[in-house]
């Protein structure tokens, strides 16, 4: 495969402990992946290691038929890759529009010198649902227009890549209705973007993704299209089988 | 009446913000630029208009608390936008101010020799920063805390250039544009309110512009500056050194104001002083840099005259501590949140009479 994402053998290991095992999986271009998995099962580490900020002990990641290895966290954007973190990192003394604009700082090289005037940060903003906070602090935005302007920073690199870090934790439902609607906006006006997205929340990753890859305790125990994953005996019961109880033997 | 004035507050916030609101403006320092450019043209003016009533040895006073408010503005970038501590603000005093002198010595043209001793202790700061971009927060105050230690030790032992423990002078004949610049003319206070203007408004524009937003993602938001493809070992070594320039001028003119430069001017103090300048009015506030050089150089020697030495000490430090509690961010942000409450309290009362 020479576009989109190859994760090979990944293996990440803190202080002896394996927090990725031997992690293969791919997702192809255009595609939307949801990784998922209980808590500390290595869904955060694996993007670490994606966007370069951990260092993996073995394996490989090949991003658009590029082996990452030598390229530095910093310089993973002008690849294309581009991401949100679980616990939003904006500025805090930056409005809202602001740190959004940081992420346009560094597009892609391949990319067109100019962007379409369509694509800037006001814009995005606009487009999810969250511009009347354009000139407001972090601090004086809601949790889950922090958690947008984080996805909208990611995309003003006009990514090839994006790998969004649980942007529905901490959402109120309605936030989370917003989320979906402003996921699939983006999904509209970039119908090549690919993305890997971890959640907890499966019924919303069911509905955006179409494959999904499952972590456990730092291996990977399931991968393909999402509706046989969400069948198989294994993730449910390393996983769903904690939420969906009616199965469940007592 | 209500009911308009109600419909009003609804139109408002449903109104996109067009820009910072006071609240936030304060807190940041970020903002409303010509209103900042504007309290500092009047804080300057304030200065210049005291010191040029004054006594010249009030005067000389004054000329030195704005030389040490230079060298706070520098630092004050390193803590106000990295949130690192630097307490290197008194070395690089003592490079630019015996570096001037030495170059001048050798012959050189004195206003290259101020130029060079800058950028010297410019260069002297990038090396610095190199190690720092390792660490973070205090930890930064412990590194440079042996070398402003060991500057007057330093001074004495290299005596070839610094003259050791008797000190060296700076040029005499140095009157660029005919100024008189030295001691406590009035030409040497115009000049340093000049240049901290100058440098001051740069700094503001600097801070609100794109070199001040990518540092602030560096400092507030180190993870996802490195994910946008900002090298963060770049921009602390860009605003050490930008630090250790104004400190080189303030060295520059300090040498030139006190005329003789010994060891004991750049003692381990200076560099806490320096720090603790910033800190009190607020490493954010260009006019609060200048409040901060006047506590630094006027304090101390005042309540000298009023008070036993022993006790200065502890009275700066309890003011140090109450600037701290008032606002976290010091007197100036605590004085620009005030100053709308204020003005609307003023506007109210008109409106009820
Ligand atoms: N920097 C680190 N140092 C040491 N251990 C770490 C580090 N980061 C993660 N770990 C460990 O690796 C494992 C996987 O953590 P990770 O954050 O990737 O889980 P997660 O799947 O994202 O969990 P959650 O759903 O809670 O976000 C955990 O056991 C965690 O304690
Ligand atoms: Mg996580």
């Amino acid at each position: 495969m020479t576009t989109g994402l190859e994760v090979r053998d990944l293996t990440m290991t803190f202080s002896g402990v394996d927090a990725l095992a031997q992690v293969s999986f791919s997702i192809g271009e255009g595609v939307w992946l949801g990784l998922i998995g209980p808590n500390g099962s290595g869904k955060s580490t694996m993007l670490n290691v994606l966007s370069g900020l951990y260092r993996p002990r073995a394996g490989s990641v090949v991003m658009n038929g590029h082996d990452l290895q030598a390229v530095r966290a910093r310089h993973r954007i002008r690849q294309g890759l581009s991401r949100t973190f679980q616990h939003p990192q904006l500025a805090a003394s930056l409005t809202i529009l602001e740190n959004v604009m940081v992420g346009a700082a560094h597009r892609p090289t391949a990319e067109a010198p100019s962007p379409p005037a369509s694509d800037s940060g006001a814009e995005w903003l606009r487009r999810l649902g969250c511009d009347e906070y354009a000139e407001h602090l972090p601090s004086e935005a809601p949790y889950g227009v922090q958690k947008l302007a984080e996805v909208a920073r990611a995309l003003m690199s006009a990514p090839s890549l994006l790998l969004l870090d649980e942007p529905a934790a901490g959402l109120s439902a309605r936030e989370r209705v917003d989320l979906v609607a402003a996921l699939k906006e983006i999904r509209r006006h970039r119908p090549t973007l690919t993305l890997c997205l971890v959640e907890h929340d499966v019924g919303l990753v069911a509905s955006l993704c179409s494959e999904l890859a499952v972590l456990s305790a730092g291996r990977l125990i399931a991968n393909g299209p999402t509706q046989t994953v969400l069948a198989d005996e294994a993730v449910k019961v390393a996983y769903l089988g904690t939420r969906s109880t009616h199965d469940a033997t007592p | 009446m209500t009911l308009q004035k109600d419909v009003e507050t609804q139109e408002s916030a449903r109104r996109p913000r067009r820009r910072l609101s006071a609240r936030a403006a304060a807190s940041t320092g970020r903002g409303r630029v010509p209103a900042r450019l504007l309290t500092l043209a009047v804080v300057a003016v304030a200065v210049l208009a005291f010191g040029f009533a004054s006594a010249p040895s009030v005067r000389y006073a004054v000329i030195l608390s704005v030389i040490y408010a230079i060298a706070i503005l520098g630092n004050n970038a390193v803590l106000g936008l990295l949130g690192e501590m630097n307490l290197s603000g008194g070395v690089t005093m003592a490079l630019g101010a015996y570096g001037f002198c030495w170059f001048s010595a050798q012959g050189m043209n004195p206003a290259l020799a101020a130029v060079t001793a800058v950028l010297l202790t410019a260069l002297v700061s990038a090396v610095i920063a190199i190690p720092t971009t390792r660490l973070r927060g205090i930890f930064t105050a412990l590194a440079t805390f042996a070398l402003a230690y060991a500057i007057p030790t330093l001074a004495i032992y290299l005596k070839d250039i610094t003259g050791g423990d008797e000190g060296t002078s700076a040029p005499y004949d140095f009157a660029p544009f005919g100024l008189e610049l030295s001691g406590s003319t009035w030409d040497m206070l115009t000049t340093v309110v000049v240049i901290f203007v100058l440098l001051g408004a740069l700094s503001l524009y600097l801070f609100n512009a794109r070199p001040g937003t990518t540092a602030l993602v560096v400092g507030e938001a180190e993870l996802a500056g490195t994910t946008t493809g900002i090298s963060h070992r770049t921009v602390k070594v860009v605003v050490w050194t930008w630090a250790g320039t104004l400190g080189g001028i303030a060295g520059v003119l300090y040498a030139l104001a006190v005329g003789f430069i010994g060891p004991t001017g750049f003692s381990f103090m200076l560099g806490v002083w320096i720090l603790v300048g910033g800190v009190i009015a607020g490493p954010r506030s260009v006019w609060g840099a200048l409040l901060g050089g006047l506590f630094v150089g006027l304090l101390p020697v005042e309540l000298q005259s009023v008070v036993p030495p022993a006790a200065t000490g502890i009275i700066f430090g309890a003011i140090l501590l109450i600037a701290l509690l008032a606002g976290g961010r010091g007197l100036a942000e605590w004085i620009e949140r005030a100053a709308p409450k204020m003005t609307e309290l003023i506007r109210r009362r008109r409106a009820a009479s």
